[in-house]
């Protein structure tokens, strides 16, 4: 993904990219512990203030259930009549401050024998006191629970609260305590001594708990009725299971259940209020199983956190983009210089080595690179220098070293007819030199007025040496030949003279015959050479006799032989090097004897020039794409007899 | 072009494989000239696996026979391939080189002396 991008992209994606990881790691984990250390604190000051509005609730409920379980105790262990009773009674409300009312309810006429119903009420209304009978016929107190559940349970209760619609329309809770008396010598129930409380006072006291902006109290009876909560509507109406009934709230429903259970927890809701996430944190009134609750919205909780992250954020993107600055101008000193080099050495790989290399003079490693630039070119400059001058050289030496090979073949008889006066001779030479300097030659002159001396050959190698070697064995052929030299003997001398002269072991192969014009008597030796051919009319082509035979100028003393024989008018005859046999083409193979041969049975009959230049056409389509590999040399010779 | 050399009795049989021709000439005559130097004089060339031969494997070989010879050994050709044994003839070689059809006979025409 990155391969193609520059060293700046890289530098800035990867520095960029780990410090992001970086503060990233650092903030999360930041957040994660300041947010246990703020639950930690705000559950610690959750339970401290619940708990101080469960002992203030505990204070009022102690005081007001002292008054009833004294007067239970006073009215099980004295003898009183209804006057000591009511004011009592009186006395009860009047000084009690957490006492809304009080009434002491009797069993069926066991105060008084002719009523059912004897139970005196005293009750506060504004500031006067006033008092009223409980009981009768739309009234019968005996069923009612706050009478009846004492009586069963034999102790002390707390009533669910209740709107007492009597007297000031206010809700309230009654504490009934049951009493005792001997009778007959057995402890029989007498009644029940109330004090009701208004939970006016109450309502207040949670609806004042006030926790950072949005924070509430709630309070639920031991049934889970809702006695005080901010929405008014689920006051006294609801329960917390009804509650969660009709928002299928399952957690709602299980937080309730601990709270009645006198359970005690902090713990993640959504709230009923403001429908956000709120930690709730509850606590049960020990004296009447009722459960008090604040409830704390978390993005307050977690403002000051939430702020503090944020500024954190502001400051990392801050220090992102001013590392981002930092690393681009870093990156672009870097790769500034580098750039400028690519440029510039473009401009030497198109052989601009003149171009001057920037920052050489820099120390550090693009510095060095610039300096490894300067002596690169450097170096390429003198080379080059000393390669044009050795190439100049060489092509000095090669086309002086051509001038003296063409010179060389220059001597070499090239105007043809040679001898226009000479009717008997019709004599005709090509010689087509190979790119490389070869080392083939042909030749022939008269050693008196009627015999013609003819030969031809090829140097070993190629190249200079062989050039060489070809002038000096040219040179050597024409001095030793003379009237009376036969072809073995000027084979032999030249042979001599070769290997003295020469320690290379390169060698000549050479053909040399000797013809009398007149009488067309031939005689010819072979030295190492390939047969020529004689076209004669009664045999066709026939090869020159085998012979034994040997090279010229690696083994001096070679016995070499000479042949006789005797020309017929118009035989011809054909002589070539092994540049027309080994000629060889695109698919390696060669041109050989038999194609030649054919060629010559062909066209035998015809002038020598046309013959050579059939053959020599012969050998180019042969050889046609592939790269001429030697000298093509061929002398034909016909004798047209001596009568014309 | 490979070479590997033996050593038979006091023959020194050097085997060549491949084509002798200007580019592998040279290699030869490396070899043999340090082989001679060192004192070998009788050179068998076993020529069985040479398909090919120049003219300057030719000069190799001349110079091979001539340094021999000098030393009053002598260098002898075997197992020549017919193609290579045609351009051999074709120059007179096989008259002053000797050459024989195996290896074995070679090395005991030394013997033979």
């Amino acid at each position: 993904m990155l391969k193609n991008k520059s060293i700046a992209f890289k530098l800035i994606f990867f520095i960029l990219l780990s410090s992001a990881l970086i503060f990233s790691v650092m903030f999360g984990y930041d957040y994660w512990m300041s947010r246990n250390i703020i639950l930690k604190k705000v559950r610690e000051n959750a339970a401290t203030l619940t708990s101080a509005t469960v002992n203030r609730i505990q204070t009022v409920l102690t005081a007001a259930e002292r008054t009833p379980k004294n007067t239970a105790s006073f009215l099980a262990s004295s003898h009183f009549s209804d006057h000591d009773l009511l004011n009592l009674l009186k006395n009860i409300v009047e000084t009690t401050p957490e006492i809304y009312g009080a009434a002491i309810a009797f069993e069926p006429y066991l105060f008084d024998k002719n009523r059912l119903h004897y139970a005196p009420y005293y009750y506060k209304q504004g500031d006067s006191i006033k008092f009223t009978w409980l009981g009768g016929t739309d009234y019968q107190y005996h069923l009612f629970d706050w009478y009846l559940i004492p009586r069963v349970l034999g102790k002390a209760i707390w009533s669910e609260p209740y709107y007492d619609e009597g007297a000031g329309n206010i809700v309230m809770t009654t504490f009934s305590v049951p009493f005792y008396k001997e009778l007959n010598g057995k402890r029989t129930f007498m009644g029940v001594v109330t004090a009701d409380i208004s939970l006016d006072w109450l309502q207040k006291l949670i609806s004042n708990i006030r926790i950072y902006d949005h924070g509430y109290g709630f309070l639920i009876s031991q049934t889970g009725s809702w006695i005080t909560h901010p929405l008014q509507d689920l006051m006294m109406n609801e329960t917390i299971f009804s509650t969660a009934e009709w928002r299928g709230d399952d957690q709602l429903r299980r937080i309730g259940r601990d709270m009645i259970q006198g359970g005690s927890d902090f713990i993640l809701i959504r709230s009923l209020v403001y429908d956000q996430p709120h930690w709730i944190y509850y606590m049960p009134i020990p004296s009447n199983g009722w459960s008090v609750g604040v409830s704390i919205p978390q993005n307050e909780l977690m403002a000051d956190l939430n702020r503090l992250l944020r500024n954190l954020i502001i400051i990392a993107v801050l220090a992102v983009c001013f590392l981002f600055a930092g690393i681009t101008v870093i990156a672009e000193s870097i790769t500034r210089p580098l750039r400028a080099l690519v440029k510039v050495t473009k401009r030497v790989a198109t052989g601009d080595l003149e171009t001057p290399i920037p920052g050489a003079d820099i120390g550090d490693e693009v510095g060095q690179l610039a300096d490894a630039f300067v002596h690169m070119t450097h170096s390429l400059k003198s080379y080059i220098h000393n390669l044009t001058e050795t190439t100049a050289a060489k092509e000095r030496i090669e086309s002086e070293l051509k001038i003296a090979h063409d010179i060389q073949k220059g001597i070499l008889p090239k105007i043809f007819p040679p001898y226009p006066e000479k009717k008997e001779l019709d004599i005709y030479a090509t010689l087509q030199p190979a790119k490389e300097v070869g080392g083939d030659f042909y030749d022939f002159y008269f050693v008196d007025d009627r015999h013609l001396c003819f030969t031809i050959g090829d140097v070993s190698g190629k190249g200079v040496p062989a050039s060489l070697l070809m002038a000096v064995t040219t040179t050597l052929l024409k001095a030793k030949a003379g009237p009376n030299a036969t072809p073995d003997q000027v084979l032999a001398r030249v042979n001599s003279d070769l290997c003295e002269e020469q320690q290379s072991n390169m060698f000549v192969t050479a053909f040399f015959g000797i013809l009398n014009i007149y009488s067309g008597q031939l005689t010819y030796c072979n030295a190492g050479h390939n047969l020529p051919y004689m076209l004669t009319k009664e045999n066709g082509v026939v090869r020159f006799q085998k012979s034994k035979t040997l090279v010229l100028g690696v083994f001096d003393h070679f016995p070499y032989t000479t042949f006789e024989s005797v020309l017929q008018p118009r035989e011809c005859i054909f002589l070539y090097t092994d540049g027309v046999t080994e000629a060889m083409n695109i698919r390696s193979e060669l041109f050989n004897e038999d194609r030649l041969e054919s060629l010559l049975r062909q066209y035998a009959s015809l002038p020598a020039k046309d013959l050579i230049e059939k053959v020599a056409q012969s050998v180019h389509v042969f050889e046609s794409g592939a790269p001429q590999a030697d000298d093509i040399t061929i002398v034909a010779i016909r004798w047209n007899g001596s009568e014309t | 072009m490979h070479i590997k050399e033996n050593k038979v009795g006091t023959v020194h049989v050097i085997s060549l494989s491949g084509r002798l021709d200007a580019q592998n000439a040279p290699l030869l005559d490396n070899r043999t000239s340090t082989t001679i130097s060192e004192g070998t004089t009788h050179i068998v060339l076993d020529m069985e696996k040479v398909d090919y031969i120049s003219s300057s494997g030719l000069r190799a070989i001349v110079s091979i026979v001539k340094s021999c010879r000098e030393k009053k050994g002598d260098c002898r050709i075997a197992n020549l391939q017919p193609a290579v044994y045609n351009i051999l003839e074709l120059g007179g070689f096989e008259n002053i080189i000797q050459i024989f059809e195996s290896t074995e006979t070679a090395v005991s025409s030394f013997r033979d002396r």
